[in-house]
Formats: structure tokens, sequence, C-alpha cells
């Protein structure tokens, strides 16, 4: 049972990171290079410009934030996966005692 | 409204905020540890739908030009921007400046990254130092081990230094997860703004209880917070420019608070903030003076919030109440105008800082804290001994002062109780000091008592402290009259005679003489006829007997023989 969850666990870090890296990739949070004065001015383009900025932010730090999960679940894998072979372990020196 | 745009420009950020929208949609997950993730993904997905698509679709609604961009391939298209204007503004004399600035110093081995890949190279620095184990305080992130550590420092300078401001925005958002950032920022010259503006990033509530990876993050965020924390100190208007940024007081409160369990940032450094930014920032330019009240009104405001149910700790709270101390003219001022508590400035206008419920959950938060609450109860004796006969004003903000504290200490929770029941009692008194002074024209101040009577007064772990500080402070303090240290000296022993823990193996006789004591002292005082003489006879068998009793040999060290009889044998009223 222990072995199982440790590979959800693991499955589970695995597909938040591809969604980080997904995030991470998205020309979404590479617009800010095409705004700017260079390309309008005014109060309009100004608060569209801040509250793309904003939400660029709140897209990388979701993908640090999965990054962070998906690292507390691989810690958690491991600690399962630990406990298993320890009882394992323990089971084999039951039977061959 | 737009004012002005380039068309070709223009077309180009519709095509690619489509693009990007395109790509945002692919973006899904069943986990429930990515809702939060992906509800932020669909935020910026409204962004691009609504704010950016639509602003630009509204100006190609009006202008031919921007339509026929857009339906050119614009990919050759950017060599020459054109600009359009609608009004009078013209182009932005630093347009370019935004996307190509100049750049400060050589090209590094960093300089062909992005700026995401930049963030990512110092994440993977972070991990590197990691690494190496649990950081030194000297060298935190292994600068002097890495060898790229030197270039990524030149790389930073080079485009904060060339007004990247993109760059400047991403390094103030990173160093919420990356406190490499914080560190290289506080330490590497970066200019007082940047330094605030990561600063308050690194500390901000969300940044708190973000997981930051690596076996030695809450150390190595701790390390950043710290220096950058010792490069504010340096200025004392930067720090005072730092405590009002929003969102920073709260996380820094609670940061030692033992329920967290980060790592800690020295109680010591964040005393020297507060109160270097709220007094030493007003006393070196008093046109900050208003600046220092709103950033009190902060405090103010911080104290109401749940997560400092139990005071602001030791790091805030001490130095809070020597604030408060050095503001205490203005607070006294303010203590009797009603509702509202407004701190006016010199040569300024007031500044609000909170209303009478607020400013009382303020004070009940600093006295929480032992510290916090002897250092109030020597502004108390302060005030008192300030009063003079014929200051009336001075009595009733005296008295509005402390009704403020008395319901501080009313408003407090049940843990508080044994600790306020004693400041109630000082406050009590005080008050009681007032108006029998005012009855008799205050003949009697009892400086030197008052003070012994608070420090008392101020119970355990507060007491030493306090009376180092007052007896500090208050070596020259004037005589003080008979009579009031009379009052005070009854008070405090039998306060003392009720605290079983100071008291010191003493028999049950003993304890029983010394509150018959106590009881034949507080009949003199109640009949209101015995002379000053007779009271200190009477006090005098009352201190032999709690010699035996109580520890606390400044208290019970008292003659009061030896002091200044100014008031002679005169009757006493009824208090």
């Amino acid at each position: 049972m222990s072995r199982q969850q440790a590979a959800d666990y693991r499955r589970r870090a695995t597909h938040l990171r591809s969604v980080a890296a997904q995030i991470d990739d998205a020309p979404a949070l590479r617009l800010a290079t095409h705004t700017g004065p260079s390309t309008w001015l005014g109060p309009r383009a100004d608060a569209s410009e801040f509250a793309l900025r904003a939400s660029i932010w709140g897209a990388v730090s979701a993908a640090g934030e999965l990054r962070s999960t998906a690292w507390v679940f691989e810690q958690r894998a491991a600690e399962l996966e630990a406990a298993a072979l320890a009882a394992e372990a323990a089971h084999a020196a039951r039977v061959a005692a | 409204m737009i004012v002005g745009y380039d068309p070709a420009r223009l077309a180009r950020l519709r095509s690619e905020t489509v693009r990007a929208l395109d790509h945002l949609h692919s973006i899904r997950s069943d986990d429930p540890a990515a809702g939060d993730a992906l509800a932020r993904v669909r935020a910026l997905q409204r962004v691009l739908d609504s704010d950016l698509r639509g602003a630009v679709d509204a100006i190609s609604a009006t202008d031919p030009l921007v339509r026929s961009a857009l339906r050119t391939d614009l990919s050759g298209s950017l060599a020459a921007p054109r600009r359009h204007s609608t009004g009078g503004g013209g182009p932005h004399p630093g347009g370019e400046q935004f996307l190509h600035g100049d750049l400060i110093g050589p090209p590094t081995r960093f300089s062909s990254l992005t700026t995401l890949e930049l963030m990512r190279r110092l994440d993977q620095m972070l991990l590197e130092s990691d690494r190496l184990g649990s950081p030194d305080a000297s060298d935190p992130f292994g600068a002097s081990s890495s060898a790229e550590y030197a270039d990524m420092v030149a790389e930073l300078r080079r485009r904060v230094g060339g007004n990247d401001t993109d760059m400047r925005a991403m390094l103030v958002d990173h160093a919420a997860t990356n406190p490499l950032v914080g560190y290289i920022v506080a330490t590497e010259g970066f200019s007082d703004e940047l330094v605030v503006a990561v600063a308050a990033s690194s500390l901000s509530t969300s940044a708190k209880f973000l997981r930051v990876p690596g076996h030695h993050a809450d150390a190595h965020r701790a390390m950043a917070i710290t220096a950058l924390l010792e490069r504010i100190l340096d200025d004392p208007a930067l720090a005072l420019d730092f405590l009002d940024q929003p969102g920073v007081i709260e996380p820094l409160a609670t940061w030692n608070d033992d329920a967290f369990s980060f790592e800690r940032i020295d109680d010591s450094l964040l005393a020297d903030l507060v109160v270097t930014a709220l007094v030493a920032a007003p006393s070196i330019d008093t046109s900050l003076e208003s600046d220092a009240y709103r950033v009190l009104g902060r405090f103010v405001t911080a104290a109401q919030d749940d997560h400092l149910d139990l005071g602001f700790g030791p790091s805030f709270s001490a130095p809070l109440a020597v604030v408060l101390a050095a503001h205490a003219p203005a607070f006294l001022v303010s203590a009797t105008n009603g509702n509202s508590v407004t701190l006016v400035p010199r040569g300024g206008d007031g500044v609000r800082i909170g209303d009478r419920s607020e400013l009382v959950h303020f004070l009940g938060a600093l006295m929480h804290d032992p510290i916090g609450l002897s250092v109030m109860t020597s502004i108390l004796h302060d005030l008192a001994a300030d009063i003079t006969p014929d200051d009336e004003a001075r009595h009733q903000q005296f008295g509005a002062f402390s009704l403020l504290l008395r319901e501080a200490v009313d408003a407090e929770n049940d843990d508080f109780v044994a600790r306020a029941d004693q400041l109630v009692r000082v406050i009590d008194i005080g008050g009681g000091l007032v108006d029998f002074a005012a009855d008799q024209a205050l003949s009697y101040t009892g400086a030197g008592a008052f003070t012994r009577f608070l420090v008392g007064a101020g119970i355990d772990a507060g007491v030493d402290a306090a009376a180092d500080r007052v007896s500090a402070s208050h070596i020259d303090a004037p005589p003080f009259d008979a009579l009031a240290a009379l009052v005070l000296r009854l008070e405090s022993i039998r306060q003392l005679l009720d605290d079983a823990e100071i008291r010191h193996g003493s028999t049950d006789l003993e304890f029983d003489l010394a509150r018959r004591a106590v009881t034949a002292v507080d009949h003199l005082f109640t009949t209101g006829t015995a002379t000053i003489g007779e009271l200190e006879t009477a006090m005098t068998t009352l201190v032999e007997h709690a010699r035996h009793v109580i520890v606390i040999p400044e208290l019970v060290g008292f003659d009061p023989r030896h002091s200044d009889p100014a008031g002679g044998d005169r009757a006493v009223g009824t208090r």
C-alpha cells in the first residue's frame, strides 16, 4: 500500500512539474516585450499593462508553487518508500526467524 | 483612452496575444494540488482576452491603419515603428528605452539570456548553494566558491542600471521565492529603491508561507532578510520608507513566533528597525514626522489582525512602547480628542492613526509582552512626574491616557488576566494620584516611589529590565512626597503579598502578620484622620513584616523614614 501511495505521489509530482513547465513556456509570459510606450501610450494602455504584469506574476509564482508542491510530494514518496522498505525488512527478518 | 500608438507593433501585440491565449487554453490538470495554479493561469487568460485584446480591438475598430496592419504579415514590419497620436501627447521620449535600455557595463556570460532565463539561472545557483550544506552567515550563498556569482551580480547590475524596468519588476517578484535575489540586492550596492521593493517582496505574507525548495531554504531566507534589513538600517529614512510598504508589518511582527518555526531573524535587528524608523528618522528630519505617524497607524491597523491576538511579541512590543514614549505628548493630546486618534506632527496636518477602539487594541497588543508592559508603566511614571499643580489640561490628558490603558487591559483575553489585574491596580493608583492631586492642589507627586511601585508591579520577566531602565534614567529623580510614597508602598506590598510566587519560604505566621500589618495601614488611610507620622510608623512595621515574606529587595529595602517629608504632619484625606 505504501509503495502504491509513493508511486501516486511521484506520478503527481511529475505531472505538477510538467504543468509548471507548460506555464514557464507560455508565450503569455513574454507578452510584455510587445507592450510598453514603444507600442502604445495612455491610461488604458497603462491599465492593461498593469493587469498583464500582475497576472503574469501570478502565473509565474503559480509555477513556482507547483514545483514546491511537487518537491513535497517527492519527499512524502521517499518517506513512504523508506517505511515500506523497513516493513519488508522486518517481515523478512521475522520469516527468517 | 489610448493617446498614441504604433499600428504595426499594436498588430503584432494582438497576434502574439492570440497565440498566447491558444497556449494557455492547452494547460490543463485534474490534480487538485494544481487547482490554485490553474486558477491563476485562467486569470491570466482573462486579462489577455479582455484587457489586452479588448484594448487593441477597440483601437483597430477606429483606425484603418491598424486594421491594415492586422491583415499584413507582421513578422518583418518592426524595423521602423511609426507613431500615431490621437492627442497632444506625442511619442514617449523614452519609448524604446523600455525594451532596449542602454545596458551598464560589459557583457557577461549571462548576457544572452532572457529575463526569465536569468531568473531560472538564479534558481539553479540557489539550489547549488543549498547543496553546500548548512549556510555560513559570512557567505550564506557560497559566493566565494561560485565561479558564476560575480558574473551574475554584474549582469543584474548591467540590466538594472540600464533601466530595464522588466528586469527590476522581475527581480522584485522573484525575491519572494528566491532569497539569493534579496541577498545580492542587499549586499552588492543596488539602489535604495530596489532594496526596499525587494525587501517588501521577500517579506510579503504570501512569500512568508511560500515553500522554497532546498534543505536550507529557511536559513537562506532568514539570512537574506537579515542582509536586507541591515542595509535598510543604514539609513533611518529608508527604514521608515520600508515600514511604510503595505503588507510588511504583520509578517515581520509574527516572524519569530514559535508557532511558525521559521528560522529566526535577530530580535534586536527588528527592534532597531522599529526604533530607527519611528524615532530616529523623524528626530533627524522633522519633516518625516507625519510619515512616522502614518507608519505607526499601520502598526495600529496590524494589531487588529487575528494573527496578533497574542501581541506583537518581544521583537516589536518593547520598541513600539519606546516609540509610544517618544511620541507620548502627541498621544496625550489625541487621547482626549474623542473617538478618532489623530497625531499632529510639528508644522503639519494631523495624521489619523486609527479610532479609539483600534488604539486600545494596539496598546493591549504591546502589553502582552513583559518588557512592553514595563516600558508602558514607565511612561505612566514619566507622565505623572511631569504634572504640575496648575496644569489642568495635563491632568485630563493623563486621566484619558490612563483610561485608554485601562481599556486596553480590559479588552485583552483571559490569558492576560493575571498580569492585567496588576496593571489595573497600577493604573487605578495613577489615576487616583491625579484625582487626589486635583483635590489637594497636587502637593504629592511621588516620582521616585511611583517609579519603584510601577517597577514592582511590572511583574515577572519585566522586573529586571524595567528596573535597569528606570534606575538608569531616573537616578536623579526629585524627592518624592512622603504620603504618595506611603500610598504606593502599601499598594505594592499588598499586591506582592498576594502573589504566592514571590514569597520566599515564609511561615504562615509571618505571612499572617504581614497581612495584618497591611490591614492596619489600610485602616489608617481610610479613616482619613491619621498623620503622616502615624502612617510612617505603621508602614515601618509593615515593611519589617514584609521583609520576611517578600524577596524583592528593592521594594522591601525602602525605608520611609529616609524619605523627604515635604508634606509634614498633615492630615490625610480619604482617597
